[in-house]
């Protein structure tokens, strides 16, 4: 029915942009390796041959640092956008986000947390479900407090768009002082404490297949459960109680919807840490371009969210290069102002 | 059909909190005929609107006729707020076939899309349907939301304030669908205020007066016993030019004090 020729022409830019984000991040770093010589490794390899010094070197540096790093941070990015996507359609808000709920935050504090304590080592699939709890607790938390005092009672989702916003503020400052605190920490105790702190500055370096196989997994169930969401969210945008006339189960959309997005953001906070605003912006301008349909917009902000996040890493390793920034600095950077732009767009609007 | 009971309720309250919004209402909504739920603002008439569609937990009282489950009472009835914000910028044609969510449930069919235009062209917005729908006027918007409801094949149409933003004629063509799909059987409560559109387009009408209702039945019957002077502190007289339309003339009184006083 809407514009078919113009979604064909944005989906063909999204994933050209995307092959780009991934050649441009597999072919730069710090070591000086041509293409040329990590296929002549990875033909050596597939024959059994042992290939020259160069070949070798330059396909252990493709497939044991680059691509997974590449791999991990097109996950993140596209796991983020999708919560994002989630976020925005059961708050019913341009301006909802992982970040902006808290949802990152409690995460990558959790992680960090359960990092510190050694948990990881115990098991590892105790860090993703850390980082789950932390970020469910956190936006249960904003979602709740925001909800009460409010005309009917019933929930924040009905509650105004600024209490929940007020709520996520007090509750991204108190995981704020719990990252001082780990800062204090691990300024005293460099170790543990140190690598702990890699949570809260999201970011790609040396991330490996361990990282790929959380990010992707996450990602991989979140999108298809999200996508289950996607007609019931396009209807709870008439509103809860038009939703629930028209048969939705509005509870139980809003218990599974903040189920996925703490999945989603789970996974990508204990596979880089927090990469702020990347669920605001993408989903954002997907919008602008494809239209507001839940099932289209879920798709290509997971395409549009690992782009994006590409372009940071990538710009996070050749700004100080050969030293690097985490890539959350860049998205920080990137989706502040962002955020700002949306609020004055949206007080001339109104 | 499994179940052809009119819809209705039976003793039923309703509080926010401490406020009482509803207290001991009993009304019946027959299948085929139109109701006008009338009452000053704040009377209870959204309220008990919603409660018929099932949107507010039942606290006391009975709601009868009702689906067996929260599926089959949205097919059962389509119920349409005073106004719908929408938070996404969706085209009108697919604001339209959300309403057939309760039917297809998340994969719309071709036979959905062409319900969603019909129903446009019903409402006389058929040009609308690839338009963004935080471009239309409010009265636009108006017709989009009461196509969105009209869509569904439904036994009851729980209408709060459809005429709200309609201009006068659009008012009458909304009427007039109405009027037809009455005639079809199906069952249409609507929240209004003007006294003499009601007297004149509906079967029949439910009052409430803070939270009670205080008349039910023929309007015309009402009116002439003094439920506008009564109700909205209004006078009310009958003229009538023609044997088969009453015109109602209304006026404020000369010392409008606070109706409610009145009231036993």
């Amino acid at each position: 029915m809407s514009r078919p020729r113009s979604n064909q022409i944005i989906w063909l830019v999204s994933l050209a942009l995307l092959l780009l984000g991934i050649i441009a991040n597999v072919a730069s770093g710090s070591a000086d390796v041509s293409a040329a010589e990590t296929l002549q490794g990875f033909i050596a390899k597939l024959q059994g041959n042992q290939p020259t010094e160069s070949a070798g070197l330059a396909w252990t540096v493709f497939a044991q640092l680059r691509l997974p790093r590449t791999l991990t941070a097109a996950f993140v990015g596209a796991a983020l956008a999708v919560a994002g996507v989630l976020a925005q359609g059961l708050f019913r808000e341009h301006l909802a986000s992982p970040t902006v709920l808290g949802s990152e935050a409690g995460g990558s504090v959790a992680a960090a947390v359960a990092f510190y304590l050694g948990l990881a080592y115990w098991h590892p699939l105790l860090l993703p479900l850390a980082a789950f709890a932390g970020a469910s607790a956190a936006t249960g938390i904003a979602v709740s407090i925001s909800g009460r005092g409010s005309s009917d009672g019933s929930s924040g989702f009905a509650s105004p768009i600024a209490n929940l916003m007020l709520s996520g503020f007090a509750i991204n400052a108190l995981l704020g002082a719990a990252t001082s605190l780990l800062i204090t920490v691990a300024l005293e105790e460099p170790g543990r404490a140190g690598r702990a702190l890699a949570f809260l500055i999201g970011g790609f370096q040396g991330k490996g297949f361990e990282h790929v196989a959380i990010a992707s997994t996450t990602f991989a169930v979140g999108l298809l459960a999200a996508l289950r969401l996607a007609r019931p969210l396009d209807v709870l945008s008439l509103g809860e109680e038009t939703a629930s006339s028209l048969s939705i189960d509005t509870r139980s959309l809003r218990r599974w919807t903040l189920a996925v997005i703490g999945l989603l953001v789970a996974g990508s906070v204990s596979a880089a840490g927090a990469l702020p605003f990347v669920g605001l912006m993408v989903p954002h301008v997907a919008r602008h371009l494809a239209g507001p349909s839940h099932r289209q917009l879920l798709a290509l902000s997971a395409v549009q969210g690992a782009c994006l996040v590409l372009l940071a890493d990538l710009m996070a390793r050749h700004i100080r290069a050969p030293a690097e920034l985490p890539a959350s600095i860049l998205t920080a950077m990137l989706g502040a102002p962002f955020f700002l732009m949306l609020l004055s767009m949206r007080r001339s609007a109104e | 059909m499994p179940n052809q009971s009119n819809l209705g309720v039976s003793e039923l309250s309703f509080r926010y909190g401490r406020q009482t919004i509803l207290a001991d209402c009993t009304a019946s909504f027959p299948r085929g005929k139109i109701t006008a739920l009338l009452g000053p603002n704040g009377a209870g008439k959204s309220t008990l609107l919603k409660l018929a569609a099932g949107l507010l937990p039942l606290q006391t009282g009975r709601i009868s006729g009702a689906g067996q489950n929260r599926l089959a009472h949205s097919r059962l009835c389509a119920w349409m707020p005073a106004v719908t914000q929408v938070a996404f910028n969706f085209s009108v044609f697919d604001i339209v076939r959300m309403g057939l969510y309760p039917w297809h449930l998340g994969s719309p069919s071709k036979s959905d899309d062409q319900a969603a235009m019909a129903a446009l062209t019903e409402v006389c917005a058929a040009e609308l349907a690839d338009r963004q729908v935080w471009k239309l006027s409010s009265g636009e918007r108006q017709r989009v939301m009461l196509a969105r409801a009209l869509v569904g094949p439904v036994d009851y149409l729980l209408l709060d304030e459809p005429l709200t933003n309609l201009d006068l004629q659009t008012g009458f063509v909304v009427l007039d669908i109405l009027r037809k799909r009455a005639e079809q059987g199906v069952g249409i409560v609507i929240s209004m205020h003007d006294l003499a559109l009601a007297a004149q387009l509906t079967d029949q009408f439910v009052c409430l007066h803070r939270g009670s209702v205080v008349g039910s039945g023929s309007l015309h019957q009402s009116l002439s016993q003094g439920l506008a002077e009564r109700v909205f502190g209004v006078k009310a007289e009958l003229a009538s030019n023609r044997w088969n339309l009453s015109k109602l003339t209304t006026e404020i009184p000369g010392n409008l004090t606070n109706p409610s006083k009145k009231l036993p």
